[in-house]
């Protein structure tokens, strides 16, 4: 993954603006997430992403990559490479 | 009304004399046997989708499938083992063994059911593309009858109407199961084959968006019930737990419910819901994989057949339909119209200048409860006017009663009595030179 990406994808998520956390998920989610509007992080918590873990699906569609939060929880992202960005379309806790 | 009867009961004797010595063509002997013992009963055939087979409307042993459900239900007749396109994996709806073998067989019932004495119409249970097979076929032709006119209620489930009708979210999870991104094999078994089996329909039908949009649609006045499943997804999103719905996970519910048409002949729309996280949307009972055996979908599909009988005992509309055309034997031509309305035009013999004469009547029509058809006289009279054609064969009032037989043929009878009896062609009949079209 680009470092760009993993840029992208941190600070999205870390963000405590929804519409910033909105950026890193899977478009098909976007609105879905906005209408709802809690965030996916409480205000604070900052995510990380272990780039050594990422993991590309064998069409090269889909792919993981684990994160660990500043409140100290590890996740498995689960993403979709959508026009060369890999966003998140869900997550899993570790 | 003496003048026309010679020439009728001569026409006649002579129809009766060729029908005898004539032998039905490959076409009408192959179509006789298509179910037999179907009597007056309604077939319904089942199809199911892509990269399925009959299976996934189970057996009569298993209680709770689809057949057993129909064959529950009086009336109709389960056309069974269920159509079968199970080899064709990645075919599209062109393929001869997809939607041309399914005109044959909705044609083929039809005729049956015409020539047991039933009404003709063919419903249809279909599953997924299915639905898209059946829409192909009923703009074919099969024997010079077009099939549309040989279609009852149609029951789509999960059809994907409007071309590539999953979410690419969705896509992703199927792609995420089927290609995984460690070593462990991932394919996740569901109740018939393999979701990666549906990726790859998937795939083929995405593919063929375009030509989903070509598709021609159901005729307007078959009746069409559009069940769609609305799998609400829960999506894990750290703390919190997002919603998605409106999709079976493989086709929108915006695209399984187009083409619905005449609720009050058991069409109509219908939405089944269900939940499901999104890792495990296969457990779900109203994802796409698992509608043709949701108890919710087959009583909504057995619900939507009574109504069709019903609409059909006390809406004759589809009998009427069944004789609208040209009908033609030798001198004779009868038009029936869809308002119900009609005309006949007979030579009958020469004026005394020398031309033909021809007998005219126009007709109002009634379906009568047992299929056939009355043909009322409103008026009647003679071309051309003013040469000395004789008057007086028919009277307002006089009726006649048409009956099928068989797929091109009517036979006509007269009232009050006379000795003589027409068979009528249609234009197919005719143009073959069938020897009930006499000379």
């Amino acid at each position: 993954m680009l470092a760009a990406n993993v840029k992208l994808l941190e600070q999205a998520l870390s963000s405590p603006d929804i519409k910033q956390q909105a950026k890193a998920l899977a478009t098909e989610l976007r609105d879905n997430f906005l209408a709802q509007g809690q965030p996916m992080l409480p205000p604070g918590v900052s995510v990380k992403l272990k780039t050594d873990t990422f993991l590309v699906s064998s069409d090269g569609d889909s792919g993981q990559i684990e994160a660990t939060t500043s409140d100290g929880q590890t996740y498995v992202l689960h993403l979709v490479l959508e026009n060369g960005t890999w966003l998140v379309f869900y997550t899993e806790a570790k | 009304m003496n003048a026309s009867r010679p020439m009728r009961t001569f026409l006649t004797v002579v129809i009766v004399v060729v029908a005898t010595i004539s032998v039905a063509t490959p076409a009408q002997a192959s179509d006789a046997g298509c179910a037999p013992n179907i009597g007056k009963r309604i077939p319904v055939i089942l199809v199911h989708g892509l990269a399925s087979s009959p299976t996934v409307w189970g057996s009569e042993d298993n209680l709770s499938s689809m057949v057993h459900a129909l064959n529950e239900l009086s009336g109709i007749y389960v056309d069974l083992p269920a159509f079968d396109y199970s080899q064709i994996n990645k075919g599209w709806v062109d393929n001869p063994a997809i939607g041309p073998k399914l005109a044959q067989r909705i044609a083929c019932l039809a005729l049956s059911s015409r020539q047991a004495g039933g009404l003709g119409k063919v419903v249809i249970v279909a599953h997924s593309m299915g639905g898209l097979a059946a829409r192909y076929a009923g703009a074919q032709t099969v024997n010079g009858r077009k099939v549309a006119e040989d279609m009852g209620l149609v029951v789509t489930i999960g059809t994907p109407n409007l071309g590539s009708g999953w979410a690419n979210l969705f896509g992703v999870i199927l792609s995420s199961l089927c290609h995984p991104v460690t070593d462990k094999e991932n394919q996740v078994t569901v109740s018939n084959g393999t979701v990666c089996a549906y990726l790859d329909a998937l795939n083929g039908l995405q593919d063929r968006s375009q030509e989903i949009e070509e598709l021609p649609k159901l005729p307007s006045d078959v009746p069409v019930l559009a069940i769609a499943g609305d799998v609400t997804l829960t999506v894990p999103l750290f703390h919190i737990q997002l919603k998605d719905v409106k999709s079976d996970v493989i086709v929108s519910e915006k695209s399984a419910l187009q083409g619905q048409a005449h609720q009050d002949e058991g069409g109509g729309q219908m939405v089944v819901t269900c939940s499901a996280a999104v890792t495990t949307f296969w457990h779900a009972n109203c994802w796409h994989s698992a509608l043709p055996h949701n108890q919710t979908v087959e009583q909504a599909t057995v619900n939507a057949i009574k109504k069709y009988l019903a609409s059909i005992e006390f809406a004759p509309t589809a009998v009427f339909d069944s004789y609208i055309g040209a009908w033609h034997v030798h001198g004779y031509d009868l038009t029936i119209k869809s308002d119900r309305t009609g005309q006949d035009i007979w030579h009958d013999g020469f004026s005394p200048s020398g031309d033909w004469c021809n007998g005219n009547d126009s007709i109002t029509f009634t379906v009568m409860p047992d299929g056939s058809l009355v043909g009322t006289v409103e008026n009647s009279w003679y071309t051309p006017a003013n040469d000395g054609c004789s008057s007086g064969d028919w009277q307002p009032g006089d009726r006649f009663t048409l009956v099928h037989q068989g797929n091109h043929l009517l036979y006509q009878t007269w009232e009050p009595p006379v000795p003589d009896a027409n068979y009528l062609c249609d234009t197919y009949a005719a143009g073959q030179g069938w020897g009930q079209c006499g000379a």
